[in-house]
């Protein structure tokens, strides 16, 4: 999956979050990282299979840095034409807890409220929307949530469903045999075999469960 | 699932984890570690469901 970043953060180089991110994205040989300002042709945009649109939230809206390259990018008739079909992913990063963004709480909306325009852009597009990669106050994550996120990140970005444990399986299986390791191999090999058992297990209760609703 | 296994699996990922040269590569070991016990425990969860509804005596 060819996957183009457009990243619209008014200063990538002085954020913690961008920076440990683009460090993610560098090791996704299929990921291109593309920060704002620039112009995106047609052709740019036809070659991707997904495109991501990364931003830190200001005042509860991405910045004018990325809806002026939406705007600019979407008014080539070309460029709308060429992003039919593919699928639509949201990478946005803030300062507050996440738990702020609910109704009655210290943001009083939700996440997926503020986010809604892109639900609306994915339709108007034909594209296919992915549940959005929220990265709430990077800098109070310990290592293990920094080590999440890294992985997560990058399976964003080349996972068709990247909520998918078939899928996460599948792509842990793949890096694992890309390294050159004997203990790599036995890794992929044991939770390839497990994710198997796994898809086996779900189909035996589906067959069962059928029983029971036709019995 | 054979705890036994799960466990030296888990260890050999946090083994290759504590032997990264650089951090792509220990984020991507110690987070195996984790889905390895996330597969586990799933696996665990439908064979537990499989074994309550193949004995549920109501079903029958």
């Amino acid at each position: 999956m060819k996957t183009l970043i457009i990243v619209g953060h008014p200063d990538i180089d002085g954020s913690d979050t961008q920076q440990f991110l683009k460090a993610a994205a560098a090791e996704v040989p299929t990921a291109t990282w593309r920060p704002l300002p620039a112009t995106t042709g047609a052709a740019t945009l036809a070659a991707c299979d997904r495109l991501v649109l990364q931003f830190p939230l200001h005042w509860y809206q991405a910045p004018g840095l990325l809806t002026d390259w939406l705007t600019a990018t979407l008014a080539q008739p070309a460029a709308r034409t060429a992003l039919a079909g593919k699928s639509l992913g949201v990478v946005a990063t803030f300062g507050q807890s996440a738990s702020a963004f609910h109704p009655g709480a210290g943001v009083g909306v939700s996440l997926d409220a503020l986010l809604s325009p892109y639900q609306a852009l994915a339709t108007k597009l034909g594209m296919r929307l992915l549940p959005p990669l929220t990265v709430a106050q990077f800098a109070y994550a310990d290592e293990a949530a920094r080590r999440a996120l890294f992985v997560r990140y990058q399976q964003y970005l080349t996972l068709a469903d990247p909520a998918s444990i078939a899928q996460q399986a599948a792509w842990w299986a793949k890096r694992l045999n890309q390294q050159d390791q004997p203990a790599a191999a036995t890794l992929a090999t044991a939770l390839t075999a497990r994710q198997e058992r796994l898809a086996g297990l779900a189909a035996t209760l589906h067959t069962v469960e059928e029983g029971t609703t036709l019995g | 699932m054979d705890d036994d296994e799960t466990s030296w699996l888990i260890d050999q990922a946090n083994q290759l984890a504590a032997q990264a040269v650089d951090y792509p590569a220990q984020a991507f070991y110690a987070e195996l570690a984790d889905f390895l016990a996330t597969q586990a425990r799933r696996i665990d969860q439908a064979e537990g469901e499989l074994d309550g509804r193949l004995w549920d005596h109501t079903g029958w």
